[in-house]
């Protein structure tokens, strides 16, 4: 009897945030970061998992993710559905405000979740793609570091592509 | 996190941002090099450009067709998946502004190639950077008539113009074939074993780095088709006759299937045959036959190879055909204007690519009139 409710019981790991918050999340979520992939493997997460680079906002969501796709994918339905779910649930999780979006997209970087890393660069290029240079600095908070010079021969150069 | 924390700058890597960078358009990309001396390194690196290259390469949505049209001389970009005409790419396509007759030679890479009706002059050109390059093919005078292929050597990532010609010299017909190297920017003669002769200005067949040419050998009853191939790495012209006994009737046909260079024999019918060479080494080419496929519509002056197993014919009022012939679905596209005719087209994917003395075309260049596309195609 024992036995067997051993092998139902979930492996569960703790995750720390940057700001000390800390999150339980199922074995089938925690090997999505692969990241703490060899951590996990190796027996060598106890107590608890510091992720440094990561604040428990973000983290909240990056868990949120990988828990609905961990269920979606082990939850029985046929491939196509399955597929069907994740492409709505992803384009809802992406709905977030741009500021939330970067740091996803650094978060799913360090953390080396591949599909979270593609979904946000992939969302983040058909946010900029229209957008003029002065709305893309403030979004990326990048300095111009032009001289007047430079910056009139680098915007003559392909003066078309101003719209 | 707090707000006031928020305040705090928030910054994406450089790789991450090279991630982003290799997922947009060119015109994009070219706008983005104003933002800061970072973005413009990153996106001006020639490592980039192969990068960004990549990306595009394995993303179908990504691709096109562009169709030379005599409509205004444009090239008009078409979806591969949908046989819809492309509206939301920014190249510049019009011919119009390298001379008034011109042919659509190939792509690769992003790189166009195009050739004047003389056969004097070549460009290179990328549509979504609008830069080009002329080059004199030096061609000479008594030279009867030519044939231009554009290839990438992949070995050497160097981009190769090939022409063949024929010379009369002293009455009897002579072949050349030159060849023109971006990385060296010269012209270099290639050793060719026997004289044939050809019947297309622009070679119709080019895949991974080879040329294909269906072309004739001797005279009258001696007279014998071969393929000729051109390596674009090794420079090598090798010449292969066509599978034993298809004579006459039959005519041949380049195509590509299977990323393979395929020979289509024609018997007058409906029906083709298609064969591929199968054991590749010199002098022991040997030809398989891989399948059989019928059209309604023969081959004609109007078929057009479209690369990547795709056909294209011209139905005249009834519009233009696209065929696949791996899938074998045909796809009708609706003109309206009856006077249109597609005379040559290449797949098509954008690239930040240039090539060593690449210059801006005027600024008065307009950017094609997307509205146009729209006139001349039921979508």
């Amino acid at each position: 009897m024992s036995s067997s409710t051993e092998l139902t019981e979930k492996k569960v790991f703790l995750l720390k945030s940057l700001d000390g918050v800390i999150f339980e999340v199922e074995e089938s979520v925690a090997v999505q970061l692969e990241v703490i992939r060899e951590l996990i493997e190796g027996d060598c997460a106890r107590p608890f998992i510091s992720l440094y680079n990561v604040t428990s906002e973000i983290l909240a969501l990056v868990i949120e993710y990988c828990k609905h796709h961990a269920e979606t994918c082990s939850g029985g339905t046929s491939a196509t559905i399955a597929d069907e779910d994740l492409k709505t649930f992803d384009n809802e999780f992406m709905n977030v405000d741009e500021n939330i979006l970067l740091e996803l997209c650094s978060a799913a970087d360090y953390l080396d979740i591949k599909s979270l890393f593609e979904l946000t660069c992939r969302t983040l290029a058909s946010l900029i793609k229209d957008r003029t240079i002065i709305e893309v600095r403030k979004m990326f908070n990048v300095e111009n570091d032009f001289s007047v010079v430079e910056e009139k021969a680098v915007r003559k150069e392909f003066a078309w592509a101003f719209k | 996190m707090d707000p006031e924390e928020r305040e705090e700058k928030f910054y994406l890597s450089e790789d991450i941002m090279v991630d982003i960078f290799s997922r947009l358009p060119v015109i994009s990309l070219l706008r983005f090099k104003a933002v800061c001396t970072q973005w413009r390194d990153i996106i001006s690196s020639p490592s980039f450009a192969s990068l960004h290259l990549k990306c595009s390469t394995s993303n179908p949505t990504r691709h096109s067709i562009l169709v030379r049209t005599n409509f205004e001389s444009k090239l008009i970009p078409f979806d591969p998946l949908t046989y819809s005409p492309f509206s939301n790419l920014d190249i510049y396509c019009n011919l119009g502004s390298f001379g008034q007759r011109v042919l659509f030679v190939g792509s690769t890479n992003g790189l166009l190639c195009i050739c004047g009706r003389s056969g004097k002059w070549i460009c290179l050109w990328n549509p979504s950077t609008r830069l080009f390059k002329k080059i004199k093919t030096g061609i000479h005078r008594r030279s009867i008539s030519f044939s231009v292929a554009f290839g990438h050597d992949l070995i050497a990532n160097d981009y190769k113009v090939v022409v063949i010609h024929l010379i009369s010299r002293q009455g009897a017909m002579r072949t050349g074939v030159k060849v023109w190297s971006a990385n060296s920017e010269s012209w270099k003669e290639i050793k060719v074993d026997c004289d044939f002769s050809f019947k297309w200005r622009v070679c119709g067949t080019m895949v991974k780095g080879f040329a294909y040419w269906i072309v004739g050998n001797g005279l009258g009853s001696n007279r014998k088709l071969l393929v000729a191939s051109f390596d674009m790495s090794t420079e090598q012209l090798r010449l292969v006759p066509v599978p034993e006994g298809y004579s006459d009737p039959y005519c041949f046909y380049g195509l590509i299937w299977k990323d393979k260079f395929a020979l289509a024999a024609f018997d007058g019918t409906k029906m083709y045959q298609v064969w591929t060479i199968e054991n590749d080494s010199v002098g022991k080419e040997s030809w398989t036959k891989k399948f059989t496929f019928e059209l309604d519509f023969g081959f004609s002056l109007y078929t057009i190879n479209a690369g990547n197993g795709k056909l294209l014919y011209n139905r005249g009022r009834q519009g233009l055909v696209f065929y696949d012939l791996e899938t074998r679905k045909m796809k009708t596209v609706e003109i309206r204007k009856y006077n249109y005719l597609a005379s040559g087209a290449h797949y098509y994917v954008e690239s930040l690519l240039s090539i060593k003395g690449f210059q801006r075309l005027k600024e008065n260049a307009k950017k094609m009139n997307l509205q146009q596309s729209h006139i001349l195609f039921e979508i």
